[in-house]
């Protein structure tokens, strides 16, 4: 029986034993956590939000996780709270992150009245969210603006934005809530983007960034839930015959170096123009989201040459018996194109349906259902009726997604060289 | 039967007797307004319910607004199959350009946008069986304030260009062309004039108009609809200690000069201080600027046998001085006490209930109708037919809401001879 069918067997069990015992005491997730994050238009272009959910899903920090995306464009900080008895409470979320504070600065130089209405804004939305029965809050410093040529507005902005997020931390600290700091991140990644090529830029807009960006996001958000990034170890020693994988990673057969795979639990993968700056593929040269968070590692032992070829899928590379021995990451050194980037990008279009759904049930619908409910008094029952037909098929929708990450089988041939 | 038959009554009198001929709003019509102001502050189609609920009845009729802030005329006709026709509009008015008019006469908003999506515009709203389409042009910009790049005066020189497009296109595809521009241009620059440049006109950002200058709009919109003004006379015959009064002006006693009127058609009032609609202008200062009054508000007192040459008539808590002449021959009171009638209260109610009627209408529009088609794939299958016939049931019960609060006004004018 294939750990995938044995999930629907045991699921009540593991339910009950992931309660009593979280998987580490670092990671902020759960086992069947529902992850919902909530921001503004930033979270509305669904680009962060699908990826921490492809992550969620296949690189599976804890099992059976999930993700609902909040984004709504135009809202400041309070925004989140305000709506989250309509849009956030109905799906029992057990984790929340937040991302706010581009709406909130309004474009301009920080006074304090703006600082007020921010440190107010997320600070109630926390508070509501609490109310809301969440279990963990993680609270984001706000993004970064990168164009090419940045103005002298943007660059003073870009100071509002970090000002924000020194107040967004003092407010998880005493909220005593998780903290993540987006903007750092993002701004030590383009100083070394810029380092690298003067026309270094996340994005025409700057705001709304393409995927590079929000990728950055991503590993922000991941990283403060405490991801660690261990998503799987094949151990292989060419001399005894033998080959071992971690929990995800079935040894289907193994001859002679070359190791049949099936995989359950997919590495991270990257898309896109190598050379274009907009892509996930090109950011990870200035941020470690390898490192830190998709560590897919093949051990070598008894190379019997310096040197030996591993080909993975159509692609090969060559690695000393040394790295071999430490171990390689092959999520980093395949990036762009390995044997999990088919199944990954069907799994990712099952996210993008789900969230797209998403919007339409959570900005627009439980959105504005506060106004909904006392405008229509009459309407009760046919607005609770369209919820839940809503949310029935947003579930549907997210099964479908979790559904999508099937199997995946693979070859690993190793070749000692001379 | 015995619901159906008041209702079937009612209809039969409106079909029986339409208002006037040249009235371009019918009994029972559903007038929607959509103009570039924003939805929180949309006065221009409260402005317009208002009036013809109180100043001009019109049985049966919902006013509908529209209005969404910085939004071109592509936005509009791209909302027309779904949004506008959620409502079944009879009658539309619309007012664009200031977003298109931003790249001025060389952009292509003025060669070829604007233009193509006006007609589409007007097109969509004929094929949706609008009876009536009032095109009116965009606004003024305030011209104290800055529009970024662009000088305000070049910024108006564009507006006027557009007018003219848009006038144009009005004339060719034979509907009713209402030139909001000129009206709002005309009215702040004497504004400025009277009041000093730094009266404020377009709002913060100059170019989403306050609620004076929506007054203006809905002035020019009201006279395009065919409304004529005369809101009531009360003749006063002080020889023969007589008084009467039009429809909706009953007199209830007279007694050597004081009389006691029950109105049920009341004059438009104006604001002092905004009791309604947060965060927008007073109207009471600006109608001295636009003839109002005399176009759409006459609500005249005439007073014959006097003896002396000034006489003191009190209206309510307020009293003014007016020559005997001017009085044979008629004074305008809601002209002469704007701001301080005894209507003034009811009339804010009424308003306000009515601004409330379309703050709700937005919240649908914003919730439901315009995203109508994203909600249904949202939730497949589920009562959304249900839900739009809740929304007309909820509408037309704030509508009757507001109407309700249309109690009759028991005013008293005293009329004295001063030396």
């Amino acid at each position: 029986m294939k750990p995938r069918a044995m999930k629907s067997v045991f699921f009540p069990l593991v339910a009950a034993l992931a309660g009593l015992a979280p998987l580490r005491a670092d990671l902020l997730l759960q086992p069947n956590d529902l992850v919902a994050v909530t921001g503004d238009s930033i979270t509305e272009q669904k680009r962060y939000s699908v990826l921490i959910e492809d992550y969620l899903l296949m690189c599976q920090p804890a099992t059976g996780l999930n993700a609902l995306q909040l984004g709504s464009g135009g809202a400041g900080a309070y925004v989140g709270g305000m709506r989250a008895p309509f849009n956030l409470a109905p799906f029992h979320p057990q984790v929340a992150t937040m991302l706010y504070g581009m709406n909130d600065g309004q474009y301009q130089a920080l006074n304090e009245p703006m600082a007020a209405g921010f440190r107010k804004g997320t600070t109630d939305s926390i508070e509501a969210y609490k109310t809301a029965g969440v279990r963990t809050i993680l609270v984001s410093s706000p993004t970064c603006i990168c164009v090419k040529g940045q103005t002298a507005d943007q660059v003073m902005y870009n100071h509002t934005l970090a000002a924000f997020g020194d107040m967004a931390k003092k407010i998880a600290a005493d909220e005593n809530v998780a903290f993540t700091d987006t903007h750092g991140i993002m701004a030590a990644v383009i100083a070394k983007g810029v380092a690298a090529d003067p026309n270094y830029n996340l994005g025409p807009d700057g705001v709304h960034q393409e995927w590079a960006g929000h990728l950055i996001m991503a590993y922000a958000m991941l990283k403060g839930l405490g991801c660690d990034g261990a998503i799987g170890t094949i151990t292989v020693d060419l001399a005894a015959h033998t080959v071992t994988g971690t929990p995800g990673q079935k040894i289907v057969s193994q001859d002679d170096g070359t190791i049949q795979v099936e995989s359950t639990r997919y590495p991270f993968c990257f898309s896109g123009d190598p050379k274009d700056s907009q892509s996930t593929v090109n950011v990870i040269n200035y941020l470690p989201f390898n490192q830190d968070l998709n560590r897919y590692m093949l051990v070598v032992k008894g190379v019997t040459g310096s040197k030996a070829k591993v080909t993975w899928g159509s692609a090969s590379k060559q690695f000393t018996a040394d790295e071999l021995a430490k171990g390689v990451n092959l999520a980093a050194a395949f990036a762009g194109d390995n044997p999990f980037s088919a199944a990954f990008a069907k799994v990712n279009d099952a996210v993008v349906a789900q969230q797209t759904d998403e919007t339409g049930l959570t900005k627009y619908w439980l959105g504005g259902m506060k106004d909904l409910v006392s405008s229509l008094p009459s309407q009760g029952p046919v607005l609770d009726q369209i919820t839940q037909v809503g949310i029935k098929e947003r579930n549907r929708l997210a099964q479908a997604a979790a559904t999508a990450v099937v199997p995946v089988d693979h070859t690993i041939k190793i070749e000692s060289e001379p | 039967m015995k619901v159906l038959l008041p209702i079937l009554a009612a209809l039969l009198v409106s079909a029986l007797a339409p208002l006037r001929a040249d009235l371009l709003v019918q009994p029972h019509d559903r007038l929607l307004v959509g103009c570039e102001v924003p939805l929180d502050q949309g006065m221009v189609s409260v402005d317009i319910a208002a009036y013809f609920l109180m100043c001009q009845p019109v049985d049966g009729l919902t006013v509908i607004g529209s209005n969404v802030g910085e939004e071109n005329v592509e936005g509009f006709m791209r909302r027309v199959p779904t949004e506008i026709a959620a409502w079944s509009p009879t009658v539309v008015i619309t007012s664009h350009g200031i977003d298109d008019a931003r790249e001025g006469r060389d952009g292509k908003g003025y060669t070829f946008y604007h233009p193509l999506y006006l007609q589409q515009q007007l097109d969509a709203l004929k094929k949706l069986g609008v009876r009536t389409i009032i095109l009116g042009s965009a606004s003024a910009v305030d011209s104290s304030v800055p529009q970024g790049a662009i000088p305000a005066k070049t910024y108006n020189e564009n507006l006027a260009a557009f007018r003219d497009l848009d006038r144009d296109l009005a004339t060719k595809a034979n509907v009713p062309f209402v030139d909001i521009f000129g009206a709002t241009f005309d009215t702040m620059n004497k504004a400025k004039k009277a009041f000093g440049d730094s009266y404020n006109f377009g709002g913060d950002r100059g170019r989403f108009l306050h609620r004076n200058a929506q007054l203006v709009m809905a002035w020019a919109f009201l006279k395009a609809l065919g409304a004529d003004g005369n809101i009531g006379t009360i003749t006063v015959d002080l020889t023969a200690n007589t008084a009467t009064g039009t429809p909706g002006q009953k007199i209830v006693s007279v007694q050597k000069g004081t009389v006691n009127v029950e109105s049920t058609r009341y004059p438009y009032c104006f604001t002092t201080s905004p009791p309604y609609s947060p965060g927008v202008d007073v109207t009471s200062d600006i109608i001295t600027q636009f003839p109002f009054n005399q176009d759409l508000n006459r609500y005249l007192l005439v007073v014959k046998g006097l003896t002396s040459p000034r006489v003191k008539v009190t209206w309510g808590a307020e009293s003014r001085v007016f020559a005997a002449g001017d009085l044979a021959q008629g004074v305008n009171l809601a002209a002469a006490f704007a701001g301080h009638t005894p209507f003034d209260q009811v009339f804010g109610h009424v308003v306000d209930a009515l601004w409330q009627q379309q703050l709700k209408q937005f919240i649908w529009n914003d919730s439901v109708i315009s995203h109508m088609d994203a909600l249904k794939q949202m939730a497949p299958g589920a009562s959304f037919d249900q839900l739009i016939a809740g929304i007309h049931d909820q509408d037309a019960k704030n509508g009757a809401g507001a109407k309700a609060l249309m109690m009759p006004i028991d005013h008293t004018i005293k009329i004295e001879p001063q030396p």
